[in-house]
């Protein structure tokens, strides 16, 4: 089993666009080195942030800008800090990233005028399940195709309340603790660990049948 | 989160989640790589500071955007009133907050499509 990184950044409250400290300002001794180990960072996270906010979005073109964009605001602005900073903040960044995404995604539409049926598009979002082949629906014991799996874990994640989402994705894949996700997601402990039982539970009710 | 490293279900999403990254296609790892090298260079130049991104414009570019910007805006405001969908509850909207997203220029598609919006949404009336 993968062990989970360990983000210290996370403990010392990083105010994202804040004004750097003392610490974050050392861009003088800035050198190879440090372009190694800042290439070296972003290059075991960026795999994941990038299916993290293409399954959060469902726009692969729209994750990698949100990825993009997040690794150059580290760069430019924290790549000063500590390196064992930077985790914490790169996923305090991301986080951000696709939390904007979907608010400007939701303003989008608002305004948009409806189109064809008078807005059909603002009903509730398909379940998962239901979109799958027939055979596979009435036959829950049968092994799905391994893209067909996958696709289905994407709907299941991708349909869960933004915020259970984050702290399932950064619990459990990113393994972080419950205050890493906390100050990753800038909210309580206690709203982790609710939003995690949910999305977990959630995840279980539209998955039931089809995974172990 | 140690009880989920023993609960078969969430093991099972976490590997199949792990074998998604592993698995992502040549092109997507070329424009990541790319996209990295470029935040790498950037990491080397002077920190912009927390009004970074206003300053990298420069003064002169900042009083170049305002006008325009502001136009933008109220016309937005202007067109976004006189065309406003109705639904539940677009009385509690808050429109301000919604102008500065629309109005920012990552929208710009936003309004390059408005045209094509709405002669979709006219098409239906006319038959």
């Amino acid at each position: 089993m993968r062990k989970p990184p360990s983000f210290p950044g996370l403990t010392r409250a990083p105010c994202i666009g804040g004004p750097p400290d003392s610490r974050g300002t050392v861009f003088e001794e800035w050198g190879e080195v440090n372009d190694q180990a800042l290439n070296r960072f972003l290059s075991g996270v960026e795999r994941r942030a990038l299916r993290m906010a293409a399954i959060s979005t469902g726009s692969p073109d729209d994750a990698l800008d949100i990825v993009q964009d997040a690794m150059m605001k580290l760069a430019t602005r924290y790549a000063g800090r500590r390196e064992a900073e930077w985790g914490g903040l790169f996923h305090r960044i991301l986080q951000n990233g696709i939390t904007d995404w979907h608010r400007r995604n939701r303003v989008r539409n608002r305004w948009r005028p409806p189109i064809g049926d008078g807005g059909a598009a603002t009903t509730a979002p398909p379940d998962p399940v239901a979109a799958l082949p027939a055979t596979a629906r009435h036959q829950p014991d049968r092994k799905l195709h391994d893209a067909d799996t996958l696709a289905m874990l994407e709907r299941a994640i991708r349909h869960l309340p933004l915020r259970q989402q984050q702290a399932f994705m950064l619990r459990l894949w990113e393994g972080l603790s419950v205050a890493e996700t906390a100050r990753a997601m800038g909210c309580s402990e206690g709203s982790i660990k609710t939003h995690y039982s949910r999305a977990v539970k959630n995840l279980r009710t539209a998955l039931e049948g089809y995974w172990p | 989160m140690k009880q989920s490293e023993s609960d078969p279900f969430l093991d099972a999403v976490r590997e199949r989640l792990d074998r998604s990254a592993d698995e992502l296609d040549e092109l997507t790892l070329a424009r990541l790589g790319a996209a990295r090298r470029r935040a790498v260079e950037a990491a080397g130049r002077r920190n912009p500071g927390p009004l970074g991104d206003l300053l990298a414009m420069g003064r002169a570019g900042h009083r170049r955007w305002w006008l325009p910007g502001s136009l933008l805006l109220l016309l937005a405001a202007a067109w976004l009133g006189l065309n406003r969908p109705a639904g539940p509850g677009m009385g509690a909207l808050p429109l301000v907050e919604d102008l500065a997203i629309l109005g920012s220029a990552e929208e710009l598609e936003f309004y390059r499509d408005i045209d094509f919006y709405l002669w979709a949404s006219g098409e239906p009336d006319k038959d």
